[in-house]
């Protein structure tokens, strides 16, 4: 059985792309299995990221579109990330314990996943359940429905009696995309004709409530960050404290990353390791080590 | 050498962006492709400068990752991580 999601990147929630990312759910969800504050798993080494996908996603972005009528648009987007390989690395780890979960209650089936395409193999039966007609939905939908959308009242799809009903209404093929595309822009205003093609409930004022992000989940430890685990020694200083002693003259804190300096290679000769060297290999080595002395000394310069 | 400095030193620890550039940084050209059946499907492609340490993060974290979505279920595997290498 092969599945897809639709829309998978641009609708995923970002409430639980943090709440995997803090191991902690936020909310109940899973027909109440899974509880406020229970752990989720999460790959270690992303804990360190949680400043850039804070970044990324804490914030509402702006998207640049050009219409075919190349005319700009500014576009907020507060839904789901897309734009880098990270955001693939960070969607599949969100949604990872979510299908982890289904198949953990069919250990008949065998699942192999790569992002929103997804292939389960195993007796018919068993992936389907007894009855077929509301199996799948009882199989996938409810870990799911925390991180997507329904597609009824969102606006994101439609219905296929939707579609037959409105059939009649469509434009051509070839004009039809560049017009659900103004539709995806917001630009829905100025193609009202269109309304009945694409199922579009939300109003503006809900977009724009959705695009002031509040988000409550917390990183698990906040020095557990990609920055102090290349600079272990800096310490966060608040910018507001007062200082202890305000007379005294502010102490200057020179801090130097780079471990190289000129002369360097002095230290780095060992007398041992000068008698392991003869005759012209010993010559050729200290030319090297001088021109490159010498190279580093002019490009500093 | 220099390379890896520039990696450890310069973009890795500072991929969190400068907060009055947020909204620009985290957004893109946005556009929309044709799928069958009349569908589009938005495609968002990110800044320069928020890809390249995209790039490095993904490297950085991409065994650690491939263990979790390929060691956590007996039963269900990923490979989203792995192309990455």
């Amino acid at each position: 059985m092969q599945l897809d999601i639709i829309n998978a990147f641009c609708s995923v929630s970002r409430q639980a792309q943090f709440d995997v990312l803090a191991e902690m759910t936020s909310t109940s969800h899973d027909n109440r299995n899974v509880r406020d504050g229970d752990t989720i798993p999460c790959a270690p080494s992303l804990r360190k990221y949680w400043g850039y996908f804070q970044s990324m996603q804490g914030h509402a972005s702006t998207l640049h579109f050009t219409d075919h009528r190349e005319q700009p648009h500014h576009l907020t987007c507060s839904r789901g990330g897309q734009g880098d390989g990270f955001e693939t690395v960070h969607f599949a780890v969100t949604i990872h314990p979510s299908i982890g979960r289904v198949f953990q209650r069919h250990p008949a089936c065998k699942g192999a996943a790569i992002c929103d395409d997804y292939f389960v193999v195993g007796p018919l039966q068993a992936a389907l359940a007894s009855k077929p007609p509301s199996a799948l939905p009882s199989l996938v939908l409810p870990p799911l429905s925390m991180l997507f959308l329904s597609g009824r009242g969102e606006g994101q799809n439609h219905s296929s009696s939707e579609a037959q009903q409105h059939a009649g209404d469509r434009p051509p093929a070839d004009q039809s995309q560049r017009i659900i595309t103004a539709h995806l822009m917001q630009c829905w205003k100025n193609h009202q004709y269109l309304l009945g093609h694409v199922a579009l409930t939300r109003s503006e004022e809900y977009l724009k409530l959705q695009s002031v992000q509040r988000i409550p989940a917390v990183p698990k430890d906040e020095r557990d960050t990609i920055f102090h685990e290349y600079f272990p020694q800096t310490d966060t200083v608040d910018p507001n404290a007062p200082p202890e002693n305000p007379a005294a003259p502010p102490e200057k804190k020179k801090v130097w990353n780079l471990n190289w300096g000129p002369l360097l290679w002095i230290s780095e000769m060992s007398a041992q390791r000068l008698l392991t060297l003869f005759g012209f290999e010993h010559i050729e080595q200290q030319k090297k080590e001088r021109t490159m002395m010498l190279f580093y000394y002019f490009v500093r310069n | 050498m220099f390379h890896d400095l520039i990696r450890t030193q310069l973009i890795l620890p500072y991929v969190d962006f400068y907060e009055g550039h947020l909204s620009e940084a985290a957004g893109g050209k946005f556009f929309a492709l044709e799928k069958p059946k009349n569908n589009v499907r938005p495609i968002i492609i990110g800044l320069t400068w928020r890809r390249a340490p995209a790039s490095l993060s993904v490297a950085e974290v991409n065994s650690d990752v491939t263990n979790f979505l390929m060691s956590t279920y007996d039963n269900f595997l990923q490979f989203a991580c792995c192309h990455a290498t």
